[in-house]
């Protein structure tokens, strides 16, 4: 009963309260979704034959594998990781916010520490879900505000743009959209936990920036044991035989999540409580 | 001698009046007490005369100089207004000697004999962030007083000290009244301003509503 | 001002996120000395395989296109300078929002005026942020040329340098390579300077130190995404400063007007508004 009230607490502190960030990212998605649009307009080509899919593959296709060469610079991909980059950011205030203030109380009333760990945990988990939500809300309100359908197929096309290689490797959607809805949130999911467990050995700035860093090096190298690999669809096993087993990065996330959950949890109970970062 | 006048001064934020038409004139050698309920404006009254914030409407003269436009600050003055701030990663004589350096008109011995004085250590090397709020407070008041100012303001000097503190805090700024500064508190306790204060203002949603002459026990207004 | 200017170096210099984002700086750019000199063995173990049969192409690799501001396709490189404004801001980028939010500043203002704290603090951020972004690159810079020499760049092999050209500062790139690269250091040390003054002036506008310090880089790589993606088809000019200030062309070739222009509005926001505000505004 607590942590239903604790999680309630968070919800509406941490969720409700910073609609004005997640106004913001809406209206970045949307301006993603633009890009999409303005690139087939510059290549002549129909924008009305997008589809809900195509803006969705276009969100979260990161970027191909990068192959070191001398005469090749590394161009990372900046809308898969502004997408993310985001979401690092409006996790990152709230859980020591709440710590060094109001929370503190809270804390002391539910008399359990890992009540307020487990909730913060929780609230993560919403804040993410709601982030992408907000994503595929913005790619099917641009999708009917520009005529496009709403399938989830993705055009050739598209696909050609992206540099996937076998056009001709028919993909079922199913697929595509399980993978699409799980991944990249999932991975998201895991990275902020991961993020809020780091902010409890070092300071939270500094956590930021491991993240982000993780996530140029997962840009940079085409890894199984680098995270950020899976959140970029186009270097999934969906696409090529060479791609990433999707299955591996469900697994690793859910295992380096709730890694991240168990070491904060342990570490946040024994920790003396004092108004820092 | 110190003298401060605010003559017919006024101040708006964002629409709301927090002082009113206020004519004080003060001279040095005195303590003056401010009066009120929570925001009645004693600390906006303090902040004005410091050069913190500048008056809508009036004008304030220290020493005859109008402050904004002949002079930014008065030249001598220690303050603690609100809560005390001071550099987290420093101890307690480490940050009052780069306050102190800023001016470059006091001694290290000097600081070492008002943080005594205050009731603190000056060899404690304990960083600021480590201290209790009594600590902070008493810290905040030695840099009010390390450099001997002509004016001293202190917003509620007495929060969160200890009986022994309030007593140490009375007889320091008897001292510095005996030394001819000028010296305006604010406190919530009738008994320490009366106690010390030579002329105590009340003040009421941003006006001054009363003046009493303790020395004389009537009131002036 | 020159006693409350030692004071805030002082501060800056002595405090813990100056040490630490210096320490990580450092250690990035070891990390890409640490790889330049294992491409370099790499390629002297095939320069052994191949023999005097075939070209050496000598040329491809100096020092000039092995540190980290004239190198691409370097992990450790790369890192560096799309982190390099937050190692610029996080040092003391935060110092005068703190100061001014817990009442410190109404201490030291009180001493020496508002403009003196304000020029002092502005002064101090913009030379604290330029060390801390060029420091490293020094170090890197003195340490891979004691293991690649620094052999004068050959135009011919200019896909090498990814310096062509029409870039800013070629022809300088081709006759003083060295110049040319401590010029490229003082436009890193600038950068740096101004980026962490711009946390300063968003001291006004934000309410937490995470939004102070994290709001502008997030601003930066939006305008970054607008440049390279969402108008890409427009604009062929190198205009991001996450980019321009490597000496290689990363995407887009780099003007010396633009460049100049966008320093030169950082400057405006970042000592226009902090002075302007820090002076005019009441302390509270």
């Amino acid at each position: 009963m607590m942590f239903i009230k604790l999680i309630r607490y968070d919800l509406r502190n941490g969720l409700l309260r910073c609609w004005k960030k997640f106004l913001i990212s809406f209206c970045m998605f949307t301006v993603f979704c633009f890009d999409l649009y303005l690139n087939w307009v510059n290549c002549r080509l129909n924008p009305a034959d997008l589809s809900l899919g195509d803006y969705t593959i276009f969100l979260f296709r990161g970027m191909r594998e990068y192959i070191p060469d001398s005469s090749q610079p590394f161009i990372f991909p900046i809308l898969w990781m502004l997408f993310y980059i985001l979401i690092f950011y409006i996790v990152l205030y709230y859980p020591f916010q709440d710590l060094n203030g109001f929370g503190k109380n809270i804390l002391v009333n539910s008399r359990k520490r890992s009540l307020w760990w487990l909730s913060k945990c929780v609230w993560i988990i919403f804040s993410v879900i709601t982030y992408f939500a907000l994503a595929w809300a913005a790619a099917i309100i641009f999708s009917l505000t520009t005529g496009t359908n709403l399938s989830l197929q993705i055009n050739k096309l598209q696909l050609m743009m992206l540099g996937v290689r076998d056009v001709e490797m028919v993909l079922p959607i199913k697929n595509f959209v399980g993978l699409a809805i799980i991944l990249p949130p999932l991975v998201a999911i895991s990275m902020c936990l991961m993020q809020l467990t780091i902010s409890l050995f070092v300071k939270p700035l500094y956590s930021f920036l491991f993240s982000i860093s993780v996530l140029l090096i997962s840009a940079y190298y085409k890894s199984e044991l680098l995270l950020g690999n899976y959140a970029m669809l186009i270097r999934l096993d969906i696409w090529s035989e060479n791609g990433l087993k999707s299955i591996n990065g469900i697994y690793f996330s859910i295992i380096l999540g709730l890694v991240s959950i168990v070491i904060g949890c342990i570490y946040f109970c024994r920790t003396d409580i004092m108004n820092k970062e | 001698m110190t003298s401060i006048k605010i003559d017919n001064v006024t101040k708006t934020i964002k629409n709301n009046t927090v002082l009113e038409n206020i004519n004080i004139t003060l001279k040095s050698g005195v303590i003056i007490g401010l009066r009120g309920e929570n925001g009645s404006g004693k600390t906006m009254l303090m902040r004005l005369i410091s050069g913190l914030i500048k008056p809508t409407k009036g004008k304030v003269y220290i020493n005859e100089k109008e402050l904004g436009k002949d002079i930014s600050f008065p030249e001598s003055i220690g303050l603690l207004i609100e809560n005390p701030a001071f550099l987290d990663d420093f101890s307690g004589f480490k940050n009052l000697q780069i306050l102190a350096s800023v001016k470059n008109c006091t001694t290290n011995e000097k600081i070492k004999n008002t943080i005594k004085a205050v009731g603190l250590d000056p060899e404690d090397k304990k960083k600021y962030k480590k201290y209790s709020l009594g600590m902070k407070q008493r810290l905040g008041i030695a840099a009010a007083l390390m450099e001997s100012p002509d004016i001293i303001l202190l917003d509620e000097p007495t929060n969160a000290l200890d009986s022994k503190g309030i007593e140490m805090v009375k007889n320091l700024l008897q001292k510095e009244k005996g030394r001819g500064a000028l010296i305006v508190i604010s406190c919530h306790d009738l008994s320490i301003l009366q106690s010390l204060s030579d002329e105590i203002y009340l003040i009421e949603n941003g006006k001054i509503v009363n003046h009493i002459n303790t020395e004389k026990g009537e009131d002036a207004v | 001002m020159r006693n409350t200017l030692k004071i805030e170096l002082k501060k800056a210099i002595h405090n813990k996120y100056f040490l630490i984002t210096f320490a990580i700086a450092i250690f990035i750019a070891l990390w890409s000395s640490v790889h330049t000199f294992q491409y370099m063995n790499r390629i002297q173990q095939y320069l052994l395989l191949i023999g005097n049969n075939k070209n050496p192409n000598h040329s491809a690799d100096s020092l000039y296109n092995n540190w980290m501001g004239g190198q691409f396709g370097s992990f450790p490189t790369d890192l560096y300078y799309f982190i390099l404004p937050l190692i610029a801001a996080f040092p003391y980028g935060w110092s005068y929002f703190q100061e001014r939010k817990n009442g410190y500043s109404k201490n030291v203002i009180c001493r020496c005026g508002r403009k003196n704290y304000v020029l002092s603090k502005y002064i101090c951020t913009f030379i604290i942020g330029g060390i801390t972004v060029l420091l490293p690159l020094i170090m890197n810079y003195i340490i891979v040329a004691c293991f690649v020499p620094a052999r004068m760049p050959d135009p011919c092999c200019n896909i090498h340098y990814a310096v062509f050209g029409d870039c800013m500062w070629s022809n300088l790139f081709y006759t003083n390579p060295l110049l040319y690269d401590v010029c490229y250091m003082i436009l890193t040390f600038v950068f740096g300077g101004l980026w962490a003054t711009i946390s300063m002036m968003a001291s006004y506008f934000l309410k937490n130190k995470f939004a102070v310090l994290l709001v502008p880089y997030i601003l930066l790589i939006i305008f970054h995404y607008g440049i390279h993606s969402l108008f890409e088809w427009r604009i062929y000019l190198e205009a991001s400063p996450i980019n321009y200030v490597r000496g290689v062309m990363v995407d887009n070739i780099s003007k010396e007007w633009l460049v100049f222009l966008e320093l030169f509005i950082l400057f405006i926001f970042g000592f226009g508004i902090s002075c302007y505000r820090g002076i005019k505004d009441d302390v509270y």
